[in-house]
């Protein structure tokens, strides 16, 4: 069926019956294709029938009909209509989405009143706008053919249809919005995959009326169990609890010594933890975070220089979930720290260390001092606690 | 002129002009029709989506209702 200009021949005369739309001569009824409820079906004409679905319709005059909701809920997208927000990925650097010169989309460091970071879900069209670009929606480029997101102006067309479901913004297909190349950097481009539900295709609808503040310093990142800007210790739990310390710019134990090299902040900016020695450094995985060793350098906030304090394995990699540890779980002064596979489970460790009490030997099993060496206990500097960072 | 074979296309009514009935005017339901004279309507599918009828270029094709004139 299509629409063509007017001249009232019999093909283009229909009598609504208060369920279907016929032909006046062929009696042919009004029917989506194949009765399949979906966006974008085609619509045909086909002899009645009362087992084919598809066929009946509803006549509703629009002076009849409910207006369009201006605000609230709307269930089908989840998304509050005309209700500003911010698209905040959770890779760890929580960047937003930001329409880029009413065209690209980029993922970019959060700039509250930067209105191309804003959108909203326009209850009419039921497509995500700019909020700076009011005219544009979110759309998969190519008419939906492309990896690629872009602003253009909005058609509701079903690659402009997206909703907010369960952490991830679903097109009417399927695909869902993703970081694009994985890598969570400044300016990296946004666009559309099939789903396989890495952190990098999720993100949270955080109303800007409810964006929580940016944490200062003394508060907790609770996603990386670090006070902001609160100087600390790193401190093994072998026998000696010397300090991680910096030679050069190489990581390794050593006496604790007053230095300014065996301090260390955790900076909410960057997310990384950060030398009191050098602050324009950072933890660091060599080899582009593919190595082992561990050093400090410029400060990038790639996979390599993001760790979380977690009390029970120490320092453990965001991204690879590899542990700090001491090279060969030796004591020693000036030994080399590195990462590692975590090498115990708690209750292997647990296990452990009751096998070594019931023999009664002072000897530490080696399981057991492989794991000490990836434990760490975080001293806090409470008496530099107002030392500026 | 053809044979007889009493198809709509051979019926016709004769009607005085003075009993001539108005055509409908907007806003009046034209009963051959059953439709409401120039007055817009939306054709929402009975499908579970009661999605709207809808155009894309010339096709008739079903859509979420979207706010535009089509």
């Amino acid at each position: 069926m299509q629409v063509w200009g007017t001249n009232s021949g019999w093909f283009q005369l229909y009598k609504y019956d208060g369920e279907t739309f016929f032909n006046v001569y062929t009696k042919k009824v009004l029917a989506v294709e194949e009765g399949k409820d979906q966006e974008g079906q085609n619509v045909k004409i086909m002899e009645k029938s009362d087992k084919a679905t598809g066929q009946k319709w509803k006549l509703l005059y629009v002076d009849l009909a409910d207006p369009e909701p201006t605000k609230g809920l709307n269930k089908q997208f989840n998304f509050m209509i005309n209700k500003p927000f911010f698209l905040v990925s959770k890779l760890y650097m929580n960047r937003v989405a930001e329409c880029v010169s009413a065209n690209d989309i980029r993922l970019r460091t959060l700039a509250r009143k930067n209105l191309g970071q804003q959108f909203y879900f326009d209850g009419s069209s039921k497509t995500i706008k700019s909020k700076q670009w009011t005219d544009r929606s979110i759309t998969i480029q190519s008419d939906g053919t492309s990896s690629n997101i872009y602003m253009t102006t909005t058609n509701a067309r079903w690659f402009q249809l997206f909703k907010n479901q369960k952490g991830n913004i679903v097109n009417e297909k399927g695909k869902v919005i993703e970081v694009q190349g994985h890598i969570d950097r400044e300016n990296q481009n946004i666009g559309i995959l099939e789903k396989d539900n890495g952190l990098y295709q999720q993100w949270d609808v955080i109303y800007v009326d409810e964006m929580p503040k940016e944490l200062k310093k003394g508060d907790t990142n609770t996603m990386f169990g670090l006070d902001v800007e609160r100087p600390f210790f790193v401190v093994t739990t072998l026998e000696s609890e010397r300090y991680l310390d910096l030679i050069g710019n190489n990581m390794v134990l050593k006496t604790p010594n007053s230095f300014p090299s065996q301090q260390w902040y955790f900076d909410q900016k960057s997310r990384t933890i950060k030398s009191m020695r050098s602050k324009n450094m950072s933890w660091d995985i060599d080899g582009a975070s593919k190595g082992t060793n561990m050093s400090v350098a410029a400060t990038n906030s790639y996979k390599g220089q993001l760790f979380k304090w977690d009390g029970e394995s120490g320092f453990v990699n965001m991204y690879d979930g590899r542990v700090l540890d001491i090279l060969g779980g030796k004591d020693e002064e000036g030994q080399n720290v590195q990462m590692s596979k975590a090498n115990q489970s708690k209750g292997q460790v647990e296990d452990s260390v009751l096998r070594q009490s019931q023999t009664n030997s002072n000897e530490r099993t080696e399981q057991e001092i492989r794991f000490r060496s990836q434990q760490t206990i975080l001293h806090r500097l409470k008496d530099v606690d107002e030392q500026s960072c | 002129m053809s044979k007889k074979n009493n198809g709509l296309h051979q019926q016709w009514d004769v009607i005085y002009v003075d009993e001539m009935p108005a055509e409908p005017k907007k806003g009046e339901l034209n009963k051959r029709f059953n439709m409401h004279v120039d007055r817009p309507f939306f054709v929402v599918s009975g499908l579970k989506s009661e999605r709207y009828l809808d155009i894309i270029k010339h096709n008739l094709v079903l859509k979420t209702p979207n706010g535009f004139p089509s």
